[in-house]
C-alpha cells in the first residue's frame, strides 16, 4: 500500500523523488484548493493566475527535490510548497508589473527558489532531442524517457526494462546516449542541426 | 554499438562518479584533446535537451492535473478534494468503485445516446492564457498591440475582438504560429469552423502548441458534428504516449463509441 510507506518526512521526499505519479497527483490536488484560497485572500490574485502560479510552484517543488536541492524537510511539505508559492507570486507581480507587492513576499526562502528550472527552460537542444527520440527506436527511446522524463532510478529502469542489474541499466542508458549522439552527428552532416 | 574504456570514463564523468583525482585527470585530458572535449560537450548538451524535454512533459502532466481539479471543483468554490492527509486505502476503494462504474457505463452506453454537442460541452474548456501572464512571449515586437488586445479580449471571452486582433497580429508576425491556437479557439467559439481548422493546423507547426492544437481540433470537429474526423484526431493523440490529453482522448473515444 502506498499509504503505509509514508512514515515520516524522509519518506515523503523519497517518494516524491522517485517520481511516483499517483502520489504527486494526489499531493497536487491535496493543497490546490487551500493554496488558491490563500493566494486569493492574502495577495488578491485572480483565479486564472492562481492556477498557473500553483502549477509552477508544484513543478519547482518537484524539481528541487528531484535534483537534491532539498534533501531534508525542516517543516512540513505544505510549508515548503507555500514558501515556493510566495516566490512564484513575487515573480508574478514582477512580470505583470504590479508595483505594490505585499511586503512579506520580500522574504525569500533560499531553498524554495525555482532557479534550478532555468537551465532546462533555456536549453537550445530541446527540440533537436525530441526529433532524435523519434528516430532512435526501442529500447533506447523508452530507456531514455524513463530516466529523463519519468526520473526513474537505474534500479527501477532495470526492473521495467528487464535488465539484469542497475549497472547494466546505467550502461544501456549510456549506449543509448551514444546512439543519440550518432544521430545528432548524422543530422549535422545532413545540415539538419547546427554545429554548436 | 558497444562501449570502450573512453566511453566508460565519459559515462562516469557524466554521472559524477569519478573520484577527485580521476576527475582532475579527465579534465586535463579534455583540455588537451579537442575531439574529446567536443564529444563531452555533445553529451552534456544532449542531457540538457533531454532534461528540458522532460520538463515539458512534466508541465503537460501538471496542466492535466490542474484541468482535472478545475473540472471537479464545483462553482460554489468548495474543495474538490478535502484538505486532509491522503488516505490511500480510501483512495484505492474509490478508484476501484469508479473503475466499476466506468466499466458499467461503457457497457450501458455501448449504443450511445449522448450527442456530440453534449460531449463537446462536457470536454471543452477554454485554453488558459499562457502568454501574457508568463511575460515570456510579449516582447515589444511588431504587432505587439494587436497581440495584447487579442489576448485581453480572449481572456474576457470577447471572441470577436480576440479573433480580429490575433489575426492582425499573425498577419504582422506570421512566424509566431503558436498564437494561431488562441485565434483558432476564438473562431471555434464563434462557430467559424473552417477558419478555426486552418489555424489549428497552423498552430500544430509550433512544437510548443502542437499537442494543444490537436486536442482542440478534435473538439472543433465534435462541435461541428464531424465525429469521424474527431475520432481520427483522438486516435492520433492516443498514439502519442506523452500527450497531455491522452486520458481524456481515450475517455472521449470510448464515449463516441
Amino acid at each position: 500500500m502506498v499509504g503505509e510507506r509514508i512514515k515520516d518526512s524522509d519518506d515523503v521526499l523519497r517518494i516524491i523523488k522517485s517520481g511516483d505519479r499517483k502520489f504527486l497527483q494526489q499531493l497536487y490536488q491535496q493543497y490546490r484548493q487551500e493554496f488558491g484560497q490563500w493566494a486569493a485572500k492574502r495577495y488578491n490574485i485572480d483565479e486564472d493566475a492562481i492556477g498557473e502560479i500553483y502549477q509552477r510552484t508544484f513543478i519547482a517543488l518537484y524539481y528541487n527535490i528531484k535534483n537534491e536541492k532539498l534533501t531534508i524537510l525542516n517543516s512540513s511539505i505544505k510549508t515548503y510548497l507555500f514558501a515556493i508559492g510566495k516566490n512564484q507570486i513575487y515573480d508574478h507581480f514582477k512580470s505583470s508589473k504590479r508595483l505594490a507587492e505585499p511586503d512579506d513576499l520580500m522574504i525569500n526562502v533560499d531553498e524554495a527558489d525555482n532557479s534550478i528550472l532555468d537551465q532546462y527552460e533555456q536549453s537550445d537542444m530541446k527540440e533537436t532531442v525530441k526529433q532524435l527520440l523519434e528516430k532512435i527506436g526501442e529500447p533506447c527511446k523508452t530507456t531514455l524517457e524513463l530516466f529523463y522524463f519519468k526520473h526513474y532510478s537505474m534500479d527501477a529502469i532495470a526492473v521495467e526494462m528487464g535488465y539484469k542489474s542497475e549497472q547494466i541499466a546505467a550502461k544501456r542508458k549510456f549506449i543509448c546516449l551514444k546512439q543519440l549522439r550518432a544521430l545528432l552527428e548524422e543530422g549535422r552532416l545532413d545540415g539538419l542541426y547546427s554545429l554548436s | 554499438m558497444g562501449t570502450n574504456d573512453k566511453d566508460l570514463e565519459i559515462q562516469k564523468y557524466l554521472q559524477g562518479d569519478l573520484s577527485q583525482e580521476e576527475l582532475a585527470q579527465f579534465e586535463e585530458k579534455i583540455a588537451k584533446d579537442p575531439d574529446l572535449a567536443g564529444e563531452v560537450r555533445d553529451y552534456k548538451n544532449l542531457e540538457n535537451g533531454l532534461e528540458s524535454a522532460g520538463l515539458d512533459a512534466f508541465k503537460a502532466e501538471v496542466l492535466e492535473w490542474e484541468q482535472d481539479y478545475l473540472r471537479e471543483t464545483p462553482d460554489t468554490g468548495q474543495p474538490a478534494l478535502p484538505g486532509k492527509i491522503i488516505d490511500f486505502k480510501k483512495y484505492i476503494r474509490i478508484a476501484a468503485a469508479v473503475a466499476l462504474l466506468l466499466a458499467a457505463g461503457i457497457y450501458f452506453y455501448s449504443s450511445r445516446t449522448v450527442s456530440s454537442e453534449t460531449l463537446y460541452t462536457q470536454y471543452y474548456q477554454q485554453y488558459p492564457d499562457m502568454l501574457t501572464k508568463r511575460g515570456d512571449s510579449v516582447t515589444g515586437g511588431p504587432g505587439e498591440e494587436f497581440l495584447l488586445a487579442g489576448i485581453d479580449a480572449y481572456n474576457n471571452k470577447n471572441f470577436e475582438a480576440a479573433a480580429a486582433n490575433l489575426q492582425r497580429y499573425l498577419d504582422a508576425v506570421p512566424e509566431q504560429k503558436g498564437i494561431a491556437l488562441y485565434l483558432a479557439i476564438s473562431q471555434m467559439e464563434l462557430d467559424q469552423f473552417k477558419l478555426a481548422e486552418t489555424n489549428f493546423r497552423l498552430a500544430r507547426e509550433d512544437p510548443a502548441f502542437r499537442q494543444q492544437a490537436l486536442w482542440y481540433e478534435a473538439l472543433l470537429n465534435l462541435k461541428a458534428g464531424k465525429e469521424g474526423k474527431s475520432k481520427a484526431i483522438l486516435e492520433t493523440i492516443l498514439n502519442d504516449e506523452h500527450h497531455y490529453r491522452k486520458k481524456q482522448a481515450e475517455k472521449l473515444l470510448n464515449a463516441l463509441g
